[in-house]
């Protein structure tokens, strides 16, 4: 029986059915296979992904009130500093050391915020998530810093005329002792973590003698030395970058301890 | 069929070898690990989740090294840490909503899975209360639930049912115990009970190195006619523990009951009684330390 060329393809089709219904499926295999086919269902996992703007919210909804209530405070008593130095008519050099060392004790906000899953032994767990533990400082980094940077820039469009400096010189001013004494904070709670008590209170020391010089050489804020503020204020974003880097690399190597 | 490798995985902390050259593959099931404070178990638990980096050797999820895997492999894994941190100033709704988040449970499911959750731990009634008035065995019972949320393939637990009372425990137990069907289940306990009647395999840990592994029945043969009980005056009480591993110990009728390990009967009519794990337990840990009867 030679297979007849010229069937049509309704034909081939009748044909087709006619045969494959008189195969009878193995009840146990096919069983088997729909089984299976359930089992990859049950197995199927619904991947969720939050994008940036979704791990910013989660972490603006569960930042404690203190830290709102405490960098709501640094916010707002930077303008009112400002506009009480600037009804006492004071010039520049002698506002501007007031300002830093407001903006430098407003980052303490950001590093007891650090701490905070170190000293309720919440880092561990955190780490173990999808979203890890350097996500998270990430997201509170720009929200707790991003806050601070535009309240400094509001601030120099505000005054910067006032204080005949020129807006940008203003921010280098206020800015400069603010991230270097991120930078020594931060220092403080990864490098001197579990170091003797005299490299600790040394590291504090540091960061309080950063101060010093803008309250004991006033003619630090003369234009001429505008490239060193820079230089520091490279500097002092470079180690905070580089600090925040060493912590996350010590959290996934193995030299955090996590007790 | 999942697979959790170890090749010869080994941790040190300074000098001292948290972990030595352990090898294993877990697959489906729950799995005990036995060990004495300081036996490596935790560094072993932390390297597992990838929270410590082994110095040498790999662990691999279905072949690939869960250090690469990175967030995809957190994603699969459920940890309850030995020391289960909480901010006091939550509730234990926010909280459990905030650990869902940050394990990427999408909105829509995050609800039923705390529902889930709260009748699963029996903390419906405290969902509301902050954290900081909770018990230890609350606490303990809220770390498991969030352990669960993602419904994890890995799911490692460290000392889960420390802190709990013996009918949380025995409720825990089973809730455990119906986990290993889908996935791997690695429990640290210094309890024996904790994981006689619910892991599929047993391992006891000392000193950074696996003794000894095998099903619950297996191991308990790796101690037959080496557990000894025998009933003898006070004098031969004193005598006899400090020459033995002594198991059980109980005063009765002026005399004592002791249940002994060791290569050889300790006295002469003592006799040689059925082992169970917790004299495995004892024996490796204990055994190498015991005086030589003869």
């Amino acid at each position: 029986m030679g297979m007849r060329i010229g069937r049509s393809k309704k034909e081939w089709e009748m044909r087709f059915l006619a045969w494959a219904g008189e195969m009878e499926p193995d009840p146990s295999r096919k069983g088997k296979a729909l089984e299976k086919i359930a089992q990859h269902a049950r197995d199927k996992r619904i991947e969720y992904r939050p994008g940036w703007a979704k791990l910013l919210w989660i972490q603006l909804c569960y930042l404690p009130a203190k830290v709102w209530a405490l960098q709501a405070l640094f916010l707002v008593l930077l303008p009112v500093l400002e506009a009480q130095l600037h009804k006492m008519g004071l010039p520049g050099w002698e506002a501007f050391p007031a300002l830093s060392v407001c903006m430098a004790l407003a980052s303490l906000v950001l590093v007891q915020e650090f701490a905070r899953h170190f000293s309720y032994k919440t880092a561990e767990l955190e780490q173990c998530c999808y979203l890890g533990l350097s996500q998270l400082w990430l997201a509170r980094v720009c929200c707790i810093s991003g806050l601070d940077v535009l309240a400094v820039a509001a601030l120099g469009v505000r005054s910067a005329n006032y204080y005949r400096t020129g807006w940008f010189a203003l921010c280098v001013y206020v800015l400069t002792p603010f991230f270097l004494a991120n930078a020594l904070l931060l220092a403080f709670f990864s490098w001197a973590r579990g170091k003797s008590r005299a490299a600790q209170l040394g590291i504090l020391a540091l960061a309080v003698s950063v101060f010093a010089p803008l309250f004991l050489y006033r003619q630090i804020y003369e234009a001429v030395w505008l490239p060193v503020w820079l230089l520091l204020l490279a500097a002092g974003v470079l180690l905070c970058i580089a600090l925040v880097c060493d912590i996350r690399k010590k959290m996934e190597g193995d030299s955090l301890c996590w007790n | 069929m999942l697979e959790l490798k170890l090749e010869n995985v080994t941790k040190r902390f300074g000098d001292k070898i948290a972990v030595d050259g352990v090898n294993f593959t877990w697959n489906n099931g729950v799995y005990g690990l036995l060990g004495e404070n300081g036996a490596g178990k935790t560094t072993l638990m932390r390297m597992l989740c990838g929270l410590l980096r082994p110095d040498s050797g790999r662990i691999c999820f279905q072949g690939e090294e869960v250090s690469r895997m990175g967030a995809r492999y957190r994603r699969i894994l459920g940890y309850l840490p030995q020391d289960f941190g909480y901010y006091p100033d939550f509730t234990a709704q926010r909280y459990l909503k905030y650990l869902a988040q940050l394990k990427a449970l999408p909105p829509h499911v995050i609800p039923d899975k705390m529902e889930e959750i709260w009748e699963l731990t029996g903390l419906q009634d405290a969902k509301n209360k902050r954290l900081k008035g909770f018990s230890g065995g609350m606490l303990r019972r809220l770390g498991i639930g969030q352990a669960l949320l993602n419904d994890p393939k890995v799911l490692v637990l460290d000392e889960p049912t420390s802190g709990l009372d013996p009918k949380e425990r025995i409720r825990f137990r089973n809730v455990i115990s119906s986990l290993g069907k889908d996935r791997i289940v690695l429990l640290s306990t210094h309890i024996v009970q904790d994981v006689e009647f619910i892991a599929d395999q047993i391992f006891i840990m000392k000193k950074g190195r696996l003794l000894a592994g095998g099903k619950p029945q297996e191991i308990a043969e790796t101690v037959r006619g080496k557990v000894w009980e025998c009933l003898v005056d006070e004098k031969w009480a004193a005598r006899l523990q400090q020459r033995y591993a002594v198991d059980h110990l109980k005063y009765q009728d002026g005399q004592v009951y002791m249940r002994v390990l060791s290569q050889e009967p300790p006295v002469a009519d003592a006799k040689a009684c059925e082992p169970g794990l917790e004299d495995v337990y004892l024996f490796y840990m204990m055994i190498p330390e015991a005086k030589d009867p003869t």
